[in-house]
């Protein structure tokens, strides 16, 4: 900023002058696309080193196990397909009705199978770009760089906006925003307005997904119907859980989500276990005395409820700055009280 | 009636050297607090604990109350404009209803706090100084002063009126009289020719307030020999006087004002001086080590002691931060450090939290840049205040312009030299910004401000918990 030039000797400037340009304390002209913050990557050579993987994370590297599982599974789909086209080829061949229905299911197959697809892409592209913002967020605040910060705030407006539920924190966050001049201040006051709040509806969905994981394994006749009720509601969670961030993935998606949050919590198992889960183990282990059945749901609404906690710091696109953490043990207390569902300030 | 006797007071002191803004800052903190101001860092508010605040009925019969309303209407005039200069002493209590974060004071419903803040001539402040000195030092200073070369041409007469004063004389109300005339014409003219320039003579020569006339007044320091002087001359007249005026006019301003704060926030106009070169930011760092000096703890004095020991937290506060851009904010935070570092060093000593900030209690500009052969200059738009000239350009008051007043010096050091030009740099004052009209609900809109929410929460938050 400081050179002794002759050009900042201090001067006046008419408004009207064209060389002045009214910056925005709003918002700087959005030249920049995603791709500067994956330059703004490529030149930053000492990368911060975060032991907990998140959205951040996702990366598209070769690796040769999955390009030979890749070549496998295509040749199978290839040798279905072309025994699928050859059946359908004669049917369609066969001009009669049986010719005509065939058709239209192919049809029906192929656009469903093409949006499918198309929502799958775009639900990575959402996560992708959510990951991209917490890259930026991150070296805002590493660099204490206003200007990156006020980039990284427009590109998490534009995540936003157009969500009716967030118009209120939004009018007041922009309201604020002017007012902020310190470096951190912008993105600790949207931690506050505008992640809180989605902070709160994500620790609700976990909440109700943990009770109802619970009460499932508790009552259910079967193991095998416990696991898959387990699986399939932890990926609902994390669907939802992202969604509500500004991700929203696929099917997936979500399942590479879950690999980035199963990630998460092997990284920092050890502090979790000894910060969230001890009391949580100790707790089961005198509840499974008195029923085998209740002490597993207690552990798997647990679980359940780490999952979500992971996911929640998986998916923000900003880390916890000035709001208060998704911690497990904050929800494990509620999650077996009656009204685990309801609307409470954790804070 | 018992709430009231349970609610706390908290007083804060707003101190600061005439020009540094107390006036403003007290009425848009005071703004900000009644109709919820701007404030996304300060806590209670953010976090939308304060039920309200209100202004309460003046508590102190004796002190006259602070022109709120007034100052506010200055601010709404059309142009608008700063408050005048403050001339006498006034105070304002603010009463705070807000709900506590423990679980244990809600039970007991709605906490109240009541908020003293004092506003007062920042020309008294010089005062403080002259309570450790005795007559001899305050001489020797003063004829010393009154020769440096920014003050020489106004304190001819008076100097030459000390070359055919004989302190040993017996003692004259005449020659005292004159003497304290003069005196008075010197600093008075010294501190209109040049804003910012912090005399050390006694605060009431330049605003009397209510002392007019007063024998209380009627001293001035004299040339004195190494020799000592006999009793009834004119030497021991004056400095029974100059003990007097210690006794009934400083300490009971002190004793009333400043010996039982809680909190305290110094405001310090650095721009000014910077304006004027390294020896004008001497002089300020010269006077506000001596005003906070008196602060001390430890130095056996009843009243520091009483002081220092209450106060535990201490903000330093560069004011009129919108006069640059926000990037050089850090910068002038820096030369508020070294300029007040060993007052923050003492008080960091006795356990005070010490903070440093730039603010601006009401902002007056907005931010841009300009492109100039390719360079980016951070400017700054906003409406001179008339007669403020910068590069050869004379502004009329009402249009507005955009400004660069040069960049702050990156080492703070530098800013401190003591005959440093001040080449580089120009800061011009701005008209207060234009107050949006009421809206529906009969509201003013807040007004803007930098960081004054960062410092309320530094000073107020704990006691709001």
């Amino acid at each position: 900023m400081t050179s002794d030039t002759d050009n900042r000797r201090p001067r006046a400037f008419d408004p009207t002058d064209p060389a002045l340009r009214t910056v925005s304390e709003v918002e700087p002209p959005a030249a920049e696309a995603p791709t500067s913050s994956r330059a703004r990557r490529g030149r930053q050579a000492p990368k911060p080193t975060s032991v907990r993987p998140t959205a951040g994370h996702i990366k598209r590297g070769i690796r040769w196990g999955s390009m030979l599982l890749s070549g496998i599974a295509g040749l199978i789909a290839l040798a279905t397909t072309l025994w699928f086209t050859r059946y359908v080829e004669i049917a369609l061949a066969r001009q009669d009705w049986v010719g005509w229905i065939a058709f239209a299911l192919l049809c029906l197959v192929g656009i469903s199978a093409l949006v499918l697809i198309l929502r799958e892409i775009i639900g990575m592209f959402r996560l992708a770009r959510l990951g991209a913002l917490r890259q930026e967020v991150t070296h805002a605040l590493h660099d204490k760089d206003p200007a990156a910060e006020r980039r990284a705030i427009g590109h998490l407006k534009r995540i936003l906006s157009g969500r009716a539920d967030m118009k209120w924190p939004l009018a007041r966050f922009t309201e604020h925003e002017r007012a902020v001049m310190t470096a951190g201040d912008l993105l600790s006051l949207a931690d506050r307005e505008l992640m809180m709040p989605l902070d709160q509806e994500a620790r609700r969905t976990v909440l109700a997904t943990a009770k109802r994981i619970g009460m499932v394994t508790a009552i259910s006749p079967m193991p095998w119907i416990a696991m898959l009720y387990v699986m399939i509601e932890n990926l609902r969670m994390l669907r939802a859980i992202a969604g509500l961030y500004g991700g929203r993935p696929g099917p997936l998606g979500a399942l590479r989500l879950a690999r980035l949050v199963v990630g998460h919590i092997i990284a920092t198992g050890g502090v979790a276990f000894t910060d969230d889960l001890l009391g949580q183990f100790l707790g089961q282990d005198l509840l499974r005395r008195l029923s085998r059945r209740l002490g597993e749901g207690a552990f798997n609404g647990a679980l359940t409820a780490r999952v979500g906690a992971a996911a929640v710091e998986v998916c923000r696109p900003l880390p916890f700055i000035s709001a208060p953490p998704v911690r497990a043990r904050d929800m494990l207390a509620e999650a077996f009280r009656r009204n685990a569902t309801s609307t409470r300030d954790a804070g | 009636m018992l709430t009231d006797m349970m609610t706390p007071t908290l007083r804060l002191g707003v101190t600061g050297l005439s020009r540094a803004g107390k006036t403003i800052f007290i009425t848009a903190l005071i703004r900000s607090l009644v109709s919820g101001g701007r404030l996304p860092f300060f806590l209670p508010e953010a976090e939308g604990r304060i039920e309200r605040a209100y202004l309460e009925p003046q508590p102190d019969d004796a002190v006259p109350r602070f022109d709120y309303e007034g100052h506010l209407a200055a601010l709404s005039r059309d142009p608008p404009d700063w408050p005048e200069s403050t001339r006498r002493l006034s105070q304002l209590r603010v009463t705070i209803e807000y709900r506590s974060e423990s679980a244990l004071r809600r039970a007991f419903g709605i906490s109240r706090l009541h908020l003293d803040v004092v506003d007062y001539p920042g020309e008294w402040l010089v005062d403080l100084p002259l309570l450790n000195m005795s007559y001899d030092a305050w001489c020797a200073e003063a004829v010393a002063q009154a020769a440096a070369p920014r003050r020489q041409a106004h304190s001819t007469a008076w100097r030459t009126f000390l070359e055919t004063a004989d302190p040993n004389a017996p003692q004259d109300e005449q020659i005292a009289l004159r003497g304290a005339q003069l005196f008075g014409d010197y600093l008075r003219a010294a501190r209109a020719d040049d804003h910012v320039l912090h005399t050390t003579g006694p605060g009431r020569f330049l605003l009397p307030g209510d002392l007019e006339g007063s024998p209380l007044l009627t001293f001035c320091p004299l040339a004195l020999g190494g020799d000592g002087y006999g009793r009834g001359s004119l030497a021991a007249m004056m400095a029974r006087r100059f003990e007097s005026y210690k006794t009934h006019v400083v300490k009971p301003f002190f004793r009333d004002h400043f010996s039982r704060l809680d909190r305290q926030i110094v405001l310090v106009d650095v721009l000014g001086p910077l304006n004027e070169g390294g020896d004008a930011i001497v002089d300020l760092e010269q006077a506000l080590e001596a005003v906070l000096s008196v602060f001390r703890t430890g130095s056996g004095n009843w009243f520091s002691a009483l002081f220092t020991r209450r106060i535990d937290k201490l903000l330093f506060a560069a004011t009129k931060a919108d006069h640059i851009h926000s990037s050089s904010h850090d910068r002038l935070e820096a030369i508020l450090r070294v300029i007040t570092d060993r007052a923050m060093g003492r008080a960091a000593e006795t356990g005070a939290e010490v903070g440093v900030q730039a603010l601006a209690a009401l902002r007056a500009t907005r931010e841009a840049e300009a492109k100039v052969d390719g360079e980016l200059l951070p400017c700054i738009v906003g409406v001179p205040m008339p007669g403020e000239r910068i590069g050869g350009k004379v502004f009329d008051g009402r249009a507005e312009a955009a400004v660069f007043p040069g960049d702050l010096p990156a080492n703070p050091r530098d800013a401190l030299k003591r005959d440093a030009a001040p080449a580089g740099l120009h800061f011009v004052r701005f008209r207060p910004p234009r107050l949006l009209p009421p809206g529906i609900d009969g509201e003013s809109p807040p007004l803007p401000n930098i960081r004054l929410d960062r410092a309320l929460d530094f000073l107020l938050s704990d006691w709001l918990a």
